[in-house]
């Protein structure tokens, strides 16, 4: 789990006062490639590690889990590159 | 007497997703079929005549995961239709139009096991009024 920032709360706070909205075109994208490559590696991983047949999660599992993270992290690039997140 | 499998049909454009959701449920006793498009679903859908349906939302190619309930839905009525998505307003308004669930990603295996159980249930439930 990520710690939170210091000034998180601020953060927060600041969204809330001033309103702070996302554009519909951006909760799309990250709707549908974040939400979809998390959701994956949810499955993946607890696929394995939960329920009766608990059990190691095999190397192949493991390699499609890492490609996952790398969409995610393309596609924060791709929003770093228009200039979305700064 | 021969007991059959209930028949489960999950619609989403991530292989992964379908293919981890295959296998979870299988474990649970169902016969689960997989289609990422709705191109694919809806002729799967009338040649195996699945009892439940989990449908994605957001289909980037082809229909949208609203349009294949509609489509699912016509071709067979009886289907009992759980919509994924992030988007809890869009998945909430889907029950308006005829679906009987939803599963908010990311979801945990045992919320999937949940609205499928209950989806079943109902099945069950309705079948047995009509004997």
């Amino acid at each position: 789990m990520s710690n939170p920032l210091p000034n998180e709360k601020e953060l927060y706070a600041k969204i809330e006062k001033e309103k702070l909205k996302i554009p519909q075109c951006i909760w799309e994208l990250l709707y549908h490639h974040l939400g979809n490559d998390l959701y994956a590696i949810s499955l993946i991983a607890e696929s394995h590690v939960t329920g009766q047949d608990k059990e190691p999660i095999p190397v192949e599992d493991g390699l499609r889990i890492i490609s996952h993270v790398e969409q995610i992290k393309e596609l924060l690039e791709k929003m770093q590159k228009l200039g979305t997140l700064q | 007497m021969v007991k059959q499998k209930m028949k489960l049909l999950i619609i989403d454009d991530e292989k992964d997703i379908c293919s981890f959701m295959k296998s979870v449920l299988a474990k649970r006793g169902f016969a689960v079929y997989t289609a990422q498009t709705g191109a694919r679903a809806i002729p799967l859908a009338k040649r195996v005549k699945p009892d439940m349906a989990l449908i994605d939302i957001h289909m980037p190619r082809g229909e949208s995961g609203i349009e294949i309930l509609q489509k699912l839905l016509k071709v067979n009525p009886e289907c009992k239709c759980i919509m994924t998505s992030w988007d809890k307003t869009r998945a909430l308004q889907a029950k308006k139009l005829g679906a009987s669930g939803v599963l908010i990603k990311p979801a945990q295996i045992e919320d999937l096991e949940k609205v499928v159980s209950k989806a079943a249930q109902k099945l069950i439930t309705t079948r047995c009024r009509h004997v």
